[in-house]
């Protein structure tokens, strides 16, 4: 379905159902993260640099999935920053209304508080008001795109998915307690099962958009260049997260490979029900 | 390549509106971690009412936190006294109490505060 049929006077109106609609999904994605404890603790006490730094980078982030997924159909990369720039309104909008709503942030709450918590939940609820639109969203021609994204779209999907998971799990304090309950072999253990799922899921459990494996590459092939580095690419996102909200800090290194193993389990199934399901 | 004439204006504006709004928060934050001298807690205890409640006393206040740090698990002790005599003493706790941020709370004594001497001090917090 392309775009360019819509006439210039309904295509305002037409925008602003899509975004109607990625309030819709942000809300759906964001609640369980805007009512999670955590998260507004650490939106006011959080680093204030290392937050900067996650919101700049989510940036890239939302574009490249409004490259491939779209809130319109959006083609080319000028539509997909400016679709980038609008999640993120409709996720801080949200955010504020829901977390007032909610009496998380009151009329005497600090400016402080105001930015930090409704910047932290921007970050999920803006990829969420993204990913929103693949799953609720109108077909559009995102197949075609997938197929001339290749592998480096691939990747970039998993590292979405992981980034969206681990998102959510990374601010609860259970990440930590996990990672001090668990000894060494438990360890290794939730390595392999989470190599196992995400080769499962990706090519043996017949859902939905399963992948083939490719002619000529083996199962080995497969598993090493998609599966271990999308691995790979997990571990380091749930890292980066441990990091930004200051689970590291005063860690000892084992510690902290510790817990970002344990973050890199549901990023890791993240990273491949997005290959799936974007 | 020709979209951009056919994107709708409403997108254009939220799309500027949601760049000066990444401007504004990352500059904010920024601004706060690398311009704001690290200043512990000065905290402002005033008392906004007290009322009787049964057999007790509620005394109703406010903590201002006039530093740059955030406070945690923010102890305050509260203590009536006659002269030198300490008549009773009470202990609140505030969760979170971020830089220039208020919070509120009560103590519960058994004497009318009103006769006597109140004082309500922080006593310790946790760096969260």
């Amino acid at each position: 379905m392309s775009s360019k049929q819509k006439s210039a006077p309904s295509s305002d109106r037409q925008y602003a159902i899509g975004v109607a609609r990625a309030c819709g999904g942000a809300l759906l994605f964001s609640l369980p993260i805007l009512m999670t404890m955590e998260t507004w603790q650490l939106g006011l006490h959080m680093d204030r640099l290392r937050l900067a730094l996650l919101l700049v980078l989510n940036v890239p982030v939302l574009i490249g999935l409004a490259y491939y997924l779209g809130f319109e159909d959006s083609t080319d990369l000028l539509d997909a920053t400016v679709d980038a720039f609008v999640a993120l309104v409709v996720a801080a909008v949200l955010a504020t209304l829901i977390l007032y709503l909610l009496g998380v942030l009151r009329t005497d709450t600090g400016p402080d508080e105001w930015v930090g918590t409704v910047a932290l939940q921007t970050v999920t609820g803006s990829v969420g008001a993204l990913l929103a639109q693949s799953q609720f969203g109108r077909p559009s021609d995102k197949n075609e795109k997938r197929r001339t994204g290749g592998s480096v779209a691939e990747y970039f999907f998993m590292a979405a998915g992981a980034l969206f998971l681990s998102a959510n799990i990374a601010p609860t304090e259970e990440v930590i307690l996990i990672a001090h309950m668990m000894t060494p072999w438990h360890t290794i253990a939730l390595l392999a099962a989470s190599l196992f799922v995400m080769h499962a899921f990706v090519y043996a459990l017949e859902f939905r958009g399963q992948h083939q494996r490719a002619a000529g590459t083996t199962l080995w092939g497969e598993f090493a260049s998609f599966t271990v580095v999308g691995y790979l690419i997990a571990v380091s996102i749930s890292a980066y997260m441990c990091w930004s909200f200051g689970r590291f800090d005063g860690m000892s290194f084992a510690a902290a490979l510790q817990m970002s193993f344990v973050l890199a389990f549901p990023a890791a199934i993240g990273a491949a029900a997005a290959r799936l399901v974007l | 390549m020709s979209r951009p004439r056919d994107t709708p204006r409403l997108e254009w504006l939220l799309g500027v509106l949601g760049l000066a709004l990444l401007i504004a928060g990352v500059s904010y934050l920024a601004y706060q971690g690398l311009a704001r001298p690290s200043k512990p807690g000065a905290l402002v205890v005033t008392v906004i009412d007290i009322h009787s409640v049964g057999d007790a006393h509620v005394v109703k206040f406010s903590v201002r936190n006039d530093g740059s740090e955030n406070l945690s698990h923010l102890h305050l002790s509260a203590r009536l006294s006659d002269g030198d005599r300490e008549i009773e003493a009470a202990q609140a706790f505030i969760d979170y109490l971020p830089a220039r941020s208020e919070q509120r709370g009560g103590v519960y004594l058994r004497n009318d505060p009103r006769r006597y001497t109140l004082r309500i001090d922080p006593a310790g917090y946790m760096e969260p």
